[in-house]
């Protein structure tokens, strides 16, 4: 019977298979999947193109002014986190082959000395882990399914960083826009200080005048300064996910402003089913179905060995068969079971609850986004040019010496106000519309947009009427 | 229906004696009445209607007309119709207002002492009206006041007025319904009575005249009736200057200049340059000869009629106007700063630089405005003339509002606006250096001091 035990052994052994998943096949089909999903093509500087060639076209990029592609094109090329992810896809492609190998036999040998006898009696053993080698192709294709799992969280966390770099950019540019509306608001309230100093010394306003005047002016200034301050970190946001470090970060300028969007828009519902998040969870329901019966099994005989023995027992060569396994006397390893079903269960419930949340986040983002892309819209047709015509009136007002320098330096601002309302509508409606393709594109979308009221629309209250 | 006959009783109960006689003799002459009459009046007294030319100079109202009368059994049949019209203040500034028989204001009542009038009021607004004819006296039941003395007119209703003229002298005729909302739209008019049988001379040339104030910011459409103080808008006959129509009178004649004043808060001061006058009448009749003084100005009281003569030996161009300086401007605001005495040196540039149709202005004071604005270079809100006054032979007006010319030519018989008065005598003009040398001015050229 012996002979026929290690190549019965050996049968399993390659019964069970064995898998290795290539250097940088991880890479190229996240590169597919990435590029389907987002029209984005992934490079990888070192592996897939020269780490020069790639330093040469982000200086390209930067030298001329900064568009939406650019910055994505130069975060690919660029930005440590999405190389990170590389890599991380790289060591989940390592340990799926590390995984779905067989485990290794262990080998034993014994001398045993007879005492006072000149023989030695030698003992060989080779054992090998039962369940892991019955389970095998149950266990590689559980370690096929988590690297699927990884591979659909890498795609996810590109999809993601990608669309917050977009966000990062209409940011940046938002606030270049507002910072500089926010420059020519204070601008015209300095105007109106300088119209109150010359009124004032010509003996024409009190004092106190003066002082609210210079008061609104510093408080605009204020605001001008906050506006700065915003585009700054705006840019240095837009600086951290591109990875722009040195003179590379201070030195590029953005390409224009933001677009008016599509005066039409047909929008496909978001495929929430293929979500990278939901097949991700998918995998991992189906990695630990797999493994469910591997713990079953390990828990009712637990580790079970094969084991072969080659004795030399005074000079006499001996062989056996053998197995050895735990006997369950005290833990019947119902604990273990109960513990993989339930949080299979919790998994199961868990992918529930994320395709909820993305159901609702499709949805709400979808009508949102839809709302805003009105909203910008009616800025540019009516709001805009109702708020040109109410400073050409106040022009005319003033022609008719119905209003004064200041009051029509306030409307000039109020224009100004209007302008920066158009500019933040634009902002939500390009932010939404990034999330909304991070979402349709199987990422998980999460808010960025902010909104914050200033000072700049607002008046001194003056005497008379 | 009352009988003329019965309404003639009515209208002599409770008068008392009745005056008979001169004007002037009028008050006395009638114990417990003040009001002028020139002939006895009362149930058994009637006289046939009186003709224009034959009885009475008839009055001029500038811009406006005298409303048209037919006679039927001895009563002069009037009609007035109060509708919305779309009035023009001036070239460049229309309203919808409220008039009567398409204009703002009203046709001018004309009639003489002792006539018999039936005045049928049809009421085409879309609210209630009623007429009050203020001054006249009349029995109760025909004075106006609506749910006093009578049941508001309906629109589309026609309601009947009738009286007889027992007096002599300038009324005023109006809305006495929500009078706040149909004043402030325009529902007034003027009612001159002639003496029947006048004791001092008839005028040669009789002008009748309406002070009113509106509210309109420029650009808007529609008057303000809810406006209280601020009103921006003053005219004359519903004119502003330039567009009110200028009295006209040979030298030597007698002018009489009836004013009334309905405006909402203020009174005016209405001058006359080039003359004295004196103020003969007021709504309650003829100024006792000893009570009447000379003047250059007449105050107008809201709610009242002042009536000035003089015998127009001054010939040339003269302003007449409210001295009250607001009043003679164009869609005044008082929003703006006051810019007279400022340097815009310090800010022009930088509020050009954000508006760059912007330009200081005021600095000097806002004489020349209208004639920036007039000339087109600085537009203003559609429907507005702010500022705006007049190219005059010598210049800019810078006048508007409540602001009229009275002008006397020698020798004319046609009473159109005979153009601008060329002074044969001498008109102010720069000094020359010898006059300045021969009197010892001192200053040589006082502009470049
Ligand atoms: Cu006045």
């Amino acid at each position: 019977m012996s002979r026929y035990c290690l190549p019965a052994l050996m049968l399993l052994v390659f019964n069970a298979g064995c898998v290795s998943v290539p250097e940088g096949a991880g890479f190229e089909s996240l590169r597919k999947n990435v590029s389907e999903r987002t029209v984005t093509s992934l490079d990888w500087p070192g592996v897939t193109i020269a780490e020069t060639e790639a330093e040469d076209r982000i200086q390209t990029l930067l030298r001329a002014p900064l568009t939406e592609a650019a910055a994505i094109e130069i975060a690919i090329l660029n930005s440590p986190a999405i190389q990170a992810v590389y890599f991380e896809l790289e060591a989940a492609a390592g340990e799926y082959t590390d995984r779905a190998a067989l485990p290794n036999p262990f080998v034993s040998a014994m001398v045993l000395n007879v005492e006072d006898a000149p023989v030695t009696n030698l003992s060989y053993g080779l054992g090998i882990d039962l369940l892991d080698i019955l389970f095998a192709s149950r266990r590689i294709s559980a370690a096929g399914l988590r690297f699927e799992a990884e591979q659909a969280e890498a795609a996810a966390a590109l999809v993601d960083y990608i669309s917050d770099v977009r966000v990062a950019y209409y940011n940046a540019v938002a606030a270049t826009q507002i910072s500089n509306l926010m420059a020519s608001a204070s601008e015209a309230a300095h105007a109106s200080a300088d119209v109150a100093q010359a009124l004032f010394d010509a003996g024409n306003i009190a004092q106190i005048n003066l002082d609210r005047e210079k008061l609104l002016a510093a408080e605009i200034e204020f605001d001008a300064m906050r506006a700065r301050t915003e585009l700054n970190a705006a840019r240095l946001h837009l600086n951290a996910m591109t990875g722009l470090v040195g003179s590379d970060a201070s030195n590029w300028v953005l390409a224009g402003r933001l677009q008016n969007p599509p005066r039409q828009l047909v929008l496909e519902p978001v495929k929430v089913d293929e979500n990278l998040y939901l097949i991700a969870n998918d995998a991992r329901i189906d990695e630990a179905g797999a493994l469910i019966g591997l713990v079953s099994a390990s828990s009712l005989i637990g580790e079970p060995e094969l084991e072969v023995e080659l004795e030399r027992d005074h000079g006499e060569w001996e062989n056996g068969v053998g197995v050895a396994f735990e006997l369950p006397v005290f833990n019947w390893g119902e604990g273990r079971r109960r513990a993989a079903r339930a949080q299979l269960a919790a998994m199961i419930q868990q992918r529930l609850a994320n395709h909820a949340q993305l159901e609702s986040e499709a949805q709400s983002l979808t009508s949102e986004f839809d709302t805003a892309r009105q909203i910008a819209l009616l800025y540019r047709a009516e709001v805009l040019p109702l708020a040109g015509r109410v400073l050409q009136g106040a022009q005319l007002d003033y022609n008719a010496m119905q209003i004064g320098t200041m009051a029509l330096l306030d409307a000039k601002r109020e224009q100004l106000a209007a302008g920066r309302n158009y500019v933040r509508a634009l902002q939500h409606y390009w932010v939404l519309k990034a999330r909304y393709d991070q979402l349709a594109a199987g990422g998980a979308a999460r808010s960025g947009v902010e909104t914050r009221s200033d000072q700049s629309g607002r008046s001194v209250e003056r005497e008379g009427h | 229906m009352t009988s003329r006959r019965d309404a003639l009783k009515l209208a002599g109960l409770g008068m008392g004696a009745l005056a008979v006689g001169s004007g002037q003799a009028a008050a006395a002459t009638n114990p417990g009445t003040l009001y002028s009459s020139s002939v006895a009046h009362g149930p058994d007294r009637s006289y046939r209607p009186g003709r224009a030319g034959t009885d009475y100079t008839p009055v001029e109202t500038p811009n406006g007309s005298t409303l048209p009368y037919k006679i039927k059994n001895g009563v002069k049949i009037f009609h007035l119709v109060a509708e919305q019209v779309d009035h023009e203040f001036a070239d460049g500034l229309n309203g919808r207002c409220w008039g009567y028989n398409g204009r703002v204001h009203g046709p001018t009542i004309e009639a003489v002492e002792g006539d018999r009038v039936r005045v049928y009021v049809t009421n085409r607004l879309p609210a209630a009206t009623s007429v009050h004819w203020h001054g006249v006296i009349l029995n109760s039941g025909m004075d106006g006041v609506s749910g006093l003395n009578q049941q508001a007119i309906e629109p589309g209703e026609t309601f009947v007025y009738e009286w007889t003229f027992q007096q002599f002298g300038t009324f005023m005729y109006h809305s006495h319904h929500d009078e706040m909302t149909q004043m402030a739209m325009g529902l007034l008019g003027m009612i001159v009575v002639h003496p029947r049988r006048p004791s001092e001379p008839k005028p040669d040339r009789d002008f009748a005249l309406m002070l009113s104030t509106w509210k309109m910011r420029p650009g808007e459409r529609r008057p303000d009736p809810n406006e209280m103080t601020d009103f921006n808008i003053l005219t004359i006959n519903g004119k502003a200057y330039p567009a009110t129509t200028p009295l006209v009178a040979r030298t030597g004649q007698r002018v009489r200049i009836r004013i009334g004043n309905l405006s909402a808060m203020h009174h005016h001061s209405i001058h006359l340059h080039g003359y004295a006058f004196e103020e003969t009448m007021t709504d309650g009749g003829l100024v006792p000869l000893s009570a009447r003084r000379p003047e250059t100005t007449t105050l107008v009281p809201v709610g009242a009629t002042r009536t000035v003569e003089f015998i127009a030996n001054n010939p040339g161009d003269w302003a007449m106007h409210c001295h009250m300086t607001h009043h003679v401007m164009n869609q005044m605001a008082h929003g703006g700063a006051n810019m007279l005495g400022v340097d815009p040196a310090a800010f022009q540039g930088r509020v050009a630089s954000l508006l760059p149709a912007y330009m200081a202005m005021g600095q000097t004071g806002m004489g020349e405005m209208g004639e920036h604005i007039e000339s087109g270079h600085m537009p203003v809100p559609e429907n507005s003339l702010p500022m705006v006054g007049s190219q005059g032979p010598h210049g800019y007006i810078s006048m508007g509002g409540m602001f009229t010319l009275l002008k006397v030519r020698d020798g004319i018989t046609d009473f159109a606006n005979p153009g601008w008065y060329d002074d044969p005598v001498g008109v102010a003009r720069p000094a020359t250096v010898e006059e300045l040398n021969r009197d010892e001015v001192g200053i040589l050229n006082a502009q470049t001091e």
